[in-house]
């Protein structure tokens, strides 16, 4: 992947104005004048790739300042191979440095750009030996506005999957709850029959499978809504009684009384006698007598 | 393992990733110096870069270049910063290798550099003996990460084969230690 494509319009504008971007890196690079012996320094290693020198004003004392032997002005303009190369060994010194006894800790730095620090316009990686409370390196800050970091984040996935050439994350890896969808699928449209009948009548089946289908699709309707009058009658109601429809269509009333269970019909034609609704409200049984137990039980029953 | 970061790794809950591959994880830091400061680790655990392998390392590595040519164009930072603290002393806080890719403006007031004093030629001298002892004896094709095995697993060794290995050995010593590795169930 050549990165030095993406960004080569700001990055050469600003080594430009310094002087880093020049054609004449052999003459006017001073990584080039070390590596070519034209300017002294303390070599440390060396290999065909690579050269690391002691810095000479370093952050603490054995710092290392390790840069290939190629002119790249910067990481993304060098190659991969070459990074791999320069990371392991960036390794391998690191580990000299804590073998040397300077140091406990190490920390590895790399500038890309003048706003970063860097002042030569050739790629190093700094390897600079660390003590506790040096004050320097320091990384924590302070929490975000999560907004802004959020929108940060998008961009950055389409970009990094522009350049990877696929997707940087897999989306099935955020844990959101499924929600569920019901799907209601529309009416199936009428198949026409072989026979093909007037429009109007397929018109009139289309438009009647659509009203089967409403009371699917749409919820249903209140009470009060679908209620309809069948029939003027004109009852009032009277407390104490239970109106009905009989199997016969009549209205009729029962008494909501435990002791007195009376139908009484009362028709359209007829008007509101009281006498009919003469009922025995008091009720006290009488001696029940052998003899006479199934008078006794008429009575009772009956009323008569 | 009681990392924490190797546990965060495994549910991968509450952190905005960007980048993901087999070895590594990207995402962005909640407490950062700037908005877009991105940490890079490798999933498997390794505490500092000496312990990481050469392939691992280079991998991050390229990844970090990519990393940090993407910051640069979203937050139209002027330049960046690759960051690995490796250590205690370095002011290293989780006990798992990060890499730190830090996007960076003319002016950010971010204390990233140091003081330019030029140090002393004796000690350029005396330094550059001592380092060179060790860094000749540099050797590319020589992993240290995997020369040193960190990470050992304890591998349970069965008890049935350490008591038939003593059987074999102890031919000469007397019956009863044979006896009571029998009475093992």
């Amino acid at each position: 992947m050549d990165l030095s494509v993406c960004f080569e319009k700001v990055y050469i504008s600003v080594f430009s104005k310094k002087g880093f971007m020049s054609d004449d890196a052999s003459q006017n690079c001073v990584f080039c004048l070390i590596d070519a012996g034209k300017i002294p320094s303390k070599k440390i290693y060396e290999d065909n790739k690579c050269v690391a020198v002691l810095q000479l004003h370093p952050a603490n004392e054995g710092q290392v300042l390790l840069f290939p032997k190629k002119h790249y002005p910067i990481m993304p303009h060098t190659p991969q191979d070459e990074i791999t190369h320069l990371s392991i060994v960036s390794k391998r010194i690191s580990l000299v440095l804590l073998q040397t006894g300077f140091c406990k800790a190490t920390t590895i730095l790399i500038q890309n750009g003048g706003a970063a620090g860097q002042q030569v316009g050739h790629f190093s990686i700094h390897i600079i030996p660390r003590k506790k409370n040096d004050l320097l390196f320091k990384i924590e800050g302070k929490p975000a506005d999560e907004k802004e970091l959020d929108t940060l984040r998008i961009k950055i996935i389409k970009k990094m999957s522009e350049m990877l050439g696929r997707p940087s994350i897999e989306i099935n890896m955020k844990k959101e709850p499924e929600k569920q969808v019901i799907i209601v699928e529309p009416p199936k449209e009428v198949e026409q029959p072989k026979t093909s009948p007037p429009a109007q009548i397929v018109q009139e089946k289309i438009i009647i499978k659509e009203k089967e289908c409403d009371h699917i699709l749409t919820p249903p309707k209140k009470y009060s809504e679908t209620k309809e009058k069948v029939a003027k009658i004109g009852v009032k109601k009277e407390d104490g009684y239970l109106y009905f429809v009989d199997k016969e269509g009549d209205i009729s009333r029962a008494k909501m009384q435990r002791r007195q269970k009376k139908e009484e019909e009362i028709d359209e034609e007829d008007k509101h006698d009281e006498s009919a609704d003469d009922v025995e409200e008091s009720y006290e049984p009488k001696g029940v007598d052998e003899k006479n137990l199934l008078d006794d039980i008429s009575r009772v029953i009956l009323g008569r | 393992m009681s990392c924490d970061i190797c546990a965060m790794i495994e549910t991968k809950d509450e952190f905005k990733l960007i980048y993901e591959d087999e070895t590594c994880l990207a995402f962005l830091n909640e407490a950062p110096l700037i908005n877009g400061q991105v940490m890079l680790m490798p999933k498997k655990h390794f505490t500092i870069v000496e312990q990481t392998p050469d392939e691992v390392f280079g991998h991050l590595m390229n990844i970090a270049n990519i990393v940090s040519v993407v910051l640069f164009e979203t937050t139209g930072s002027a330049g960046t910063n690759i960051l690995i603290n490796n250590g205690e002393d370095a002011g290293q806080i989780f006990p798992h290798l990060i890499i730190n890719i830090i996007p960076r403006k003319e002016n950010d007031s971010l204390k990233l550099g140091w003081e330019q004093k030029k140090a002393s030629d004796e000690s350029l001298k005396q330094n550059a003996e001592l380092i060179k002892k060790y860094a000749d004896k540099i050797n590319l094709k020589e992993d240290p990460a995997k020369n040193k095995p960190v990470i050992q697993e304890k591998k349970e060794t069965p008890k049935v084969v350490d008591a038939k290995k003593e059987e074999t050995h102890k031919h000469d010593e007397p019956d009863y230690y044979i006896k009571q590795l029998e009475r093992i169930p």
